[in-house]
This record gives structure tokens, C-alpha cells and sequence, in this order.
């Protein structure tokens, strides 16, 4: 079931009524049977791996509780590591696997023909994260398989995150049990909806036309309309996925949970580490905790080599976890070159900034920052959108061999009219509020109880005038 | 609860106030004075500018690039192409309806279409073609969003979505609004470094005599009987007859002939026509270049003159 759809609608408003209508226990049978019913929307039979994968994870995590020895501990961490890692590389990555194994040694194994399971990648790394804390005592174990159930499968961040962490959500699954319904969340959480839906329906779908139609057909356009494509699906990226983030941070807000947030504004970024803090937050965090932040600490003194080698192999897995094929290694290999090459330079950069005296124009300098980060995330979201490495290299030559500002093709003008106006007021909205306040801080401001539904009111007739009605799935449903 | 139901209804009121006088001021301002564009304009243009004519060409991009009105002296010298991109025969109708409810009544009406118009009946294909004349809510759109869905009204009732994807073609078409001379409608393609794909499209064409668009092109048939209008139709060809099944193509004419739609010029099969099936008149496999356009306007123009006759 998508947010953006009538069916949605209809079962977000009949959940909202039982939600608040029911208290304690019955509240979290509610959400769970919802949660079900919202996965099962898309293909009922995974709703049986999500279950494998929760019963073996809580009981993983009750016995590291329980364990009276370090190695029993160990080996209860395996238990749930291994388990939620073999779920994923069965259903994710195993084609991968023996792609590159029949090329290696020249064999055939035969690829096992299966749909990869919606959200998988993000509710497995919820899962992950919650035995690990557990393991490392941030965390207690949850005793109450309703609670984790529900912290697992919690259907507004299911399918495509925000990758929520245990210690934050199963205190408030526990602590609003017997809320009653409060009228700043509705507020709040509508407007945040409804902003992700312009995101979505407005920017995000009317680019993705375009981009398809000049991605589809590569060879036939000039570098100059595969650049101004490749420019348009980072942004295409951002506004579905951030969309959709905000979607699910609004629907859980009207229920009364507060999820982090997942992007503040990341084209606003001065540089390409400052891109990470701000792009797909509860993603970058993650690696950051579980993965960058063990590599770095381990295995003896901390060196700038080992740092930039850490940064590598987590850029690497990040692209990896985006999707089983190496177009995805290389887009967060190549962001893990970009950090690297932005760590080794960063004195050189100071002077030059100094030597040229770009300091007494800081705006300026900003503009500056901002566009060399666009520009470089654009050209690796080249090998997020190419569907093999070597149409991803075809348009890169084409980019820089055969630009011409005149080979522009818009192909269809009213259709790029409408893209043109939607990507400027998604800006002019980021710029002018967002880089500076959340709709929660406007909503407490003075006249906030009537500037922040605006804002929602604004984005429905947007959605009516200018949003794309097809029904478009989320790209990152994919993940 | 109550307070939240309150605060609903009162942003649903907000909402719908805003809607009517934006799309109420919208309409007025922009829309009314645009005289060109996919969006409404080319409609617009001959409500305003050609409400006396004697022939008027309507169909998809087959027509709007294939056939000239200026070449088809035979109906008569004042014509006008008002072919829209990616319609199929229920777009026709709902534009010829939209005209003689502004009381523009042609002399004849020629309605280009093809096979593949009646092969499927899906509800999103119905809604790909209503969407274009929103902005003129008249009954027969209604009808139409009706048979969409009730989720399709809810919708509709809202002007913003009337307008939807239009604004911005219709704000540039306003802006150029001065600089519209006198046309014809009738636009050439220039050709393009490519072969035209030699792929037949036509194999599982199967023609639907149920099927709306059917239906449409009975209805247009009425319309144009109860307003003394001429109605012909015109099956163009295409390139190496990859639009072409001749099988169906014959349960289709037979079917239009029991519907009492008699003046039909059938042009679809190219083997017929050995002036255009060079490569030379082609820009793709189902459009005309300017070259191809002119020479198939000339045959249509004989092919007319001896219907007259």
C-alpha cells in the first residue's frame, strides 16, 4: 500500500479511529494487525520471513540478557547477527553472489528466481541494531514480543525507513499505550505528511519521466540533456525518498510517535561530509555506529590511515546495501573517495579559500560549496540510476566528451515547465524555511497553530494543481 | 476528537475556498485568453478565432502532423487541423462536444483514427484521455470521470485538479499569447537520422466493438447527425505496415458500416499507396515528415473529392 493512495488513505483513517479508541494491550494488537495488513497490501506470503526473523532476534536478544558467560553472550549475538544477515543475503544479495562467482570460476550455478522482499534491507537493520544494543548493554531486551513485534514492523517506517533504533521507539511503543489523541501531533504530523506528499507527488514524479526517458534511451542523447537528467534524478532522489521519510514521520507523529529525522536539507550542504550528516540520517548513523565507528576502534591505535580506509569500506557497504550490483558499490565507494579526498585536502582548501579572500564573501563562498557538492553527488547518482556499469560509464564519457548547451532536448516542454516550477518552490520552501526551522518548531512559534497548517493546505493544492496522479511506487522500496 | 474533526472540516472549507477562487480567477485571467498549447489553447483557438469554418480535422498526432488542411481543397478552403498529441477518438468526441456546446458547427468534421484506438478498454486509458479537456468540465466529461470511479469525482470536484499539470503550460501559452498569427493548425515533422522501426505493433491488434472508444466514435457519429454535419473517417498508413492488421482491420470497417458511419476512407493498408511507402516520407514508423504529410494530403484530397462526388 502506498502513502500516496486512496487505499491509504482509508486505512490510515480507519487505524487512526481503532488506534485511539482501543488502550494498553488492544492498542498494540491494533497496530500490529495494521502493520500486517499494510505489508500483506504488497505480498502477503514475506509477512512469514518478517516473522522468522522477529522471533529469532527477540529470543537472540533474551538470551544475551540471560547469558550467564561472555561466550554464551557471543554466541547468542551470532544467533541473531547471522539469522538476520542470512535472511538478507538469501533474498538480496545470494544472485549477486553467484553472478560474480560463475564469473569468476567460470561456472553456471543457476540464479534462484525470486522477488526481493519489500523494505527488507531497512527493517533487518532495525533488527540488527536492537540485538547489538542489547549486546553491548545500551539496551535491555525486550520481554513483551508485542512491543518488539511492533517495534519491527511498525508499518508508517516498514518498507523504507526511517531505520529507527530500539532505544528510541520501544520506550514510546511502551509509553503510549494510554496516551489520548493530542491535537499538536494531528497538526504537526499532517503538515509533515502533506509536505512529503508535495515532495513526492510534485517534484519527485514529475522528474521521474523525464529521467527515464533520456535514461531509457542513453544513447541516443547528447552529454549535455544525460547531464541535466543525471542533475534532475539527484533531485528526483531526494524528493521521493525524503518524501517518503516525512511521510512516515508525519503518519507516526499523528499516532503519536516521534521518529528522527531522516534528511535536514542535504543540498545545502558546504561539503560532501556535511552531505552525509544530512542525507538519509538514520542510515548514515547506522553505519556510523555499527560499522565505521567498530573499524575504526578496533584492531589497535587509531591512524589517518585507518580512518580513511574505515570511511572506504563503509561508503562501500553503503552502496552495497542500496542494491545487490556493483553500480551501487561504486556510488558509495566513489562518496567514500569524496570524504577521503575532502579529509586529505582540507588544509590546502582552507588557504586557497584564505589566498583568494573568498572568506569576506561568505554567502558566496556558500553558493560555491553547495554547487561542487550537487555537482559531485549528481555524477555518482550516475551509477545509482544506470542499470549496468557500463551504461553508467557510456553517459559519464558522453557528460564530459560531447556537451554542448545547445543539444538540450526538454523533450516534452509543458512537462519540463511544470518539473522547473516544482523543483523551485521545493528550494525556495528549503532555503527560505526549512535550512532554518522543522514544521514542529513553526508550529510552537507565535501564530505557528495557523502558519503550519498553511503550509499543509499549501502542499495539497500544489498536489492538486501540479502533482503527478500515476500512483508511482518510492524508489526506495526497492532497498 | 471532536476538536480534531473540527479542525478537519475547517481546513477541508479552507481548502475548497482557495481551490474555487484560484481556479475561478485562473480560468478567467489565463485559461479563457490562451489560444495555443496542448493544454487547452488549440481548442481555445477555435472557439475564438474559427467558429466559421468549413472542415475541421480531429484526431491524434497522426493527424495533427499527417494531414493539411490546406491541401484539402475538396471540403472547401477555410479548414482546420485540431489534432492533439497521444488522444484517441474519446478525446474527439469530448472536443467535438466541447465546440458545438460553443456553437462552432463545421460543415464536415474528418476524424482520423485507427485499429488500435479499439483494442482495450482500461480505465486508465479512459482517464489518459478525459484529463485533457478537465479544464472545460462539461457533462459529458463528468459522465466520463463517473464511469473512472468514485475515487476519480472526489477528485474532480476539486478546480486545482482540473487544472492539473496544465498551469504552467497555460501560463507560457498566456504570455505568448500576442504572438499567435493565423494557422492552420496542421504542424510538419522535420525528419530524424534514424530508420523509422520496421517492428510490427499491430500483431495482437484485436478490434473491441464494446469498447469505449467505440462507443466514442458512435457517439460522434449522433452528434454530428444532429448538428448536419459531415462525418468522415480516415485511416491513415504506416510505415512497412507495422500499425497495420488487415484481418481486423476488415471486422472494424464492417462494424463501423452497421453503425451507419458509411464515409470512411481507408488509407491504412501501404502496399496501396506506393508513393509514400519510401522511407524518404517517413519520420517514424507511424508519422509522416512534412514531405510524407503533403503527399498523403493530396492523396486524402482525391480520396475526398471522389466521397463528394
Amino acid at each position: 500500500m502506498l502513502f500516496n493512495s486512496f487505499d491509504f488513505l482509508v486505512f490510515f483513517t480507519i487505524v487512526y479511529i481503532l488506534f485511539f479508541a482501543s488502550k494498553g494491550v488492544f492498542r498494540q494488537l491494533v497496530l500490529l494487525i495494521s502493520s500486517c495488513v499494510f505489508y500483506a497490501w504488497f505480498i502477503p506470503k514475506y509477512l512469514l520471513i518478517l516473522f522468522v526473523t522477529i522471533a529469532i532476534d527477540y529470543y537472540a536478544a533474551i538470551k544475551i540478557e540471560n547469558a550467564d558467560s561472555e561466550k554464551s553472550k557471543r554466541l547468542a549475538l551470532i544467533l541473531g547477527i547471522v539469522n538476520t544477515c542470512a535472511v538478507l543475503f538469501i533474498f538480496k544479495y545470494q544472485n549477486f553472489f553467484l553472478d560474480n562467482l560463475n564469473w569468476i570460476t567460470q561456472s553456471s550455478f543457476a540464479h534462484w528466481d525470486i522477488i526481493l522482499p519489500i523494505g527488507l534491507s531497512f527493517h533487518t537493520f532495525q533488527s540488527l541494531s536492537y540485538v547489538i544494543d542489547v549486546y553491548r548493554k545500551k539496551i535491555p531486551a525486550e520481554r513483551n514480543l508485542l512491543t518488539y513485534s511492533n517495534y519491527v514492523m511498525m508499518f508508517p517506517q516498514l518498507v523504507a525507513g526511517p531505520i529507527e533504533r530500539a532505544g528510541h521507539l520501544i520506550p514510546q511503543i511502551k509509553s503510549t499505550l494510554y496516551n489520548r489523541l493530542s491535537q499538536s501531533d494531528f497538526s504537526i504530523g499532517m503538515t509533515i505528511f502533506f509536505y512529503g506528499l508535495f515532495k513526492k507527488m510534485v517534484v519527485g514524479d514529475n522528474i521521474a519521466p523525464y529521467v527515464s526517458a533520456v535514461y531509457d534511451n542513453y544513447t541516443y542523447h547528447s552529454g549535455a540533456t544525460l547531464l541535466v537528467a543525471t542533475m534532475l534524478f539527484a533531485i528526483q532522489i531526494y524528493a521521493d525518498f525524503s518524501g517518503y521519510s516525512d511521510m512516515a514521520i508525519g503518519i507516526a507523529r499523528i499516532l503519536g510517535y516521534r521518529f528522527n529525522d531522516n534528511f535536514q536539507t542535504p543540498y545545502f550542504s558546504k561539503s560532501v561530509t556535511e552531505f552525509w550528516r544530512r542525507w538519509h540520517i538514520s542510515l548514515s548513523s547506522w553505519l556510523r555506529d555499527y560499522l565505521y565507528y567498530p573499524l575504526v576502534l578496533g584492531w589497535g591505535k587509531i591512524s589517518k590511515f585507518k580512518l580513511n580506509a574505515s570511511i572506504l569500506v563503509t561508503f562501500a557497504l553503503i552502496g552495497l546495501w542500496h542494491g545487490a550490483n556493483w553500480t551501487f558499490v561504486i556510488f558509495g565507494t566513489l562518496h567514500g573517495i569524496y570524504l577521503v579526498v575532502e579529509n586529505i585536502t582540507e588544509g590546502m582548501r582552507k588557504w586557497f579559500v584564505n589566498f583568494i579572500r573568498l572568506t569576506r564573501l561568505p554567502r558566496i563562498h556558500h553558493a560555491i560549496q553547495m554547487t561542487i557538492v550537487f555537482v559531485l553527488v549528481s555524477l555518482s547518482f550516475i551509477f545509482f540510476r544506470a542499470t549496468s556499469l557500463t551504461q553508467a560509464l557510456d553517459i559519464l564519457k558522453k557528460i564530459f566528451s560531447n556537451f554542448s548547451i545547445r543539444e538540450i532536448n526538454f523533450l516534452d516542454t509543458n512537462g519540463f515547465a511544470t518539473l522547473s516550477f516544482s523543483i523551485l518552490v521545493l528550494f525556495l520552501c528549503e532555503y527560505l524555511i526549512f535550512t532554518k526551522y522543522s514544521i514542529e518548531d513553526i508550529y510552537n512559534m507565535r501564530l505557528g497553530k495557523w502558519f503550519a497548517p498553511l503550509i499543509a493546505i499549501g502542499s495539497i493544492l500544489l498536489v492538486f494543481s501540479f502533482g503527478w496522479w500515476g500512483g508511482a511506487s518510492f524508489i526506495y522500496f526497492q532497498f | 476528537m471532536i476538536q480534531i474533526i473540527k479542525k478537519i472540516i475547517l481546513t477541508l472549507i479552507v481548502i475548497v475556498i482557495i481551490d474555487r477562487i484560484f481556479t475561478y480567477a485562473f480560468m478567467n485571467i489565463f485559461f479563457s485568453k490562451t489560444i495555443s498549447g496542448e493544454s487547452g489553447g488549440t481548442i481555445n483557438y477555435v472557439l475564438n478565432k474559427k467558429s466559421n469554418i468549413d472542415f475541421l480535422i480531429i484526431g491524434p498526432s497522426r493527424a495533427k502532423h499527417g494531414m493539411d488542411p490546406a491541401v484539402l481543397t475538396s471540403l472547401g478552403a477555410n479548414g482546420y487541423d485540431l489534432g492533439i498529441n497521444g488522444t484517441d477518438v474519446l478525446n474527439s468526441l469530448l472536443v467535438l462536444d466541447i465546440l458545438i456546446k460553443h456553437d462552432v458547427k463545421p460543415k464536415t468534421i474528418v476524424l482520423q483514427t485507427d485499429l488500435s484506438d479499439y483494442t482495450g478498454n482500461s480505465k486508465t486509458k479512459i482517464l489518459d484521455q478525459i484529463k485533457r479537456v478537465y479544464p472545460y468540465d462539461t457533462e459529458l466529461v463528468r459522465e466520463y470521470v463517473g464511469r473512472v470511479g468514485y475515487v476519480e469525482q472526489v477528485k474532480y470536484f476539486f478546480g486545482t485538479y482540473r487544472l492539473n499539470r496544465k498551469v504552467a503550460n497555460i501560463g507560457y501559452n498566456f504570455l505568448k499569447r500576442n504572438s499567435i498569427g493565423d494557422n492552420t493548425g496542421f504542424v510538419g515533422l522535420p525528419s530524424i537520422p534514424f530508420a523509422p522501426d520496421e517492428k510490427s505493433l499491430s500483431a495482437d491488434y484485436v478490434y473491441d466493438k464494446n469498447s469505449t472508444t467505440a462507443e466514442a466514435l458512435r457517439r460522434i457519429k449522433k452528434i454530428c447527425d444532429d448538428n448536419n454535419i459531415k462525418f468522415v473517417v480516415v485511416f491513415p498508413p504506416s510505415y512497412k505496415n507495422v500499425f497495420y492488421n488487415g484481418v481486423e482491420q476488415k471486422v472494424m470497417l464492417e462494424d463501423l458500416k452497421k453503425n451507419g458511419i458509411n464515409n470512411v476512407i481507408d488509407l491504412s493498408d501501404i502496399s496501396k499507396l506506393p508513393d509514400l511507402a519510401k522511407e524518404e516520407n517517413w519520420r517514424d514508423a507511424i508519422h509522416f515528415n512534412t514531405l510524407g504529410a503533403e503527399t498523403f494530403s493530396k492523396i486524402l484530397n482525391r480520396e475526398l473529392a471522389k466521397m463528394i462526388k
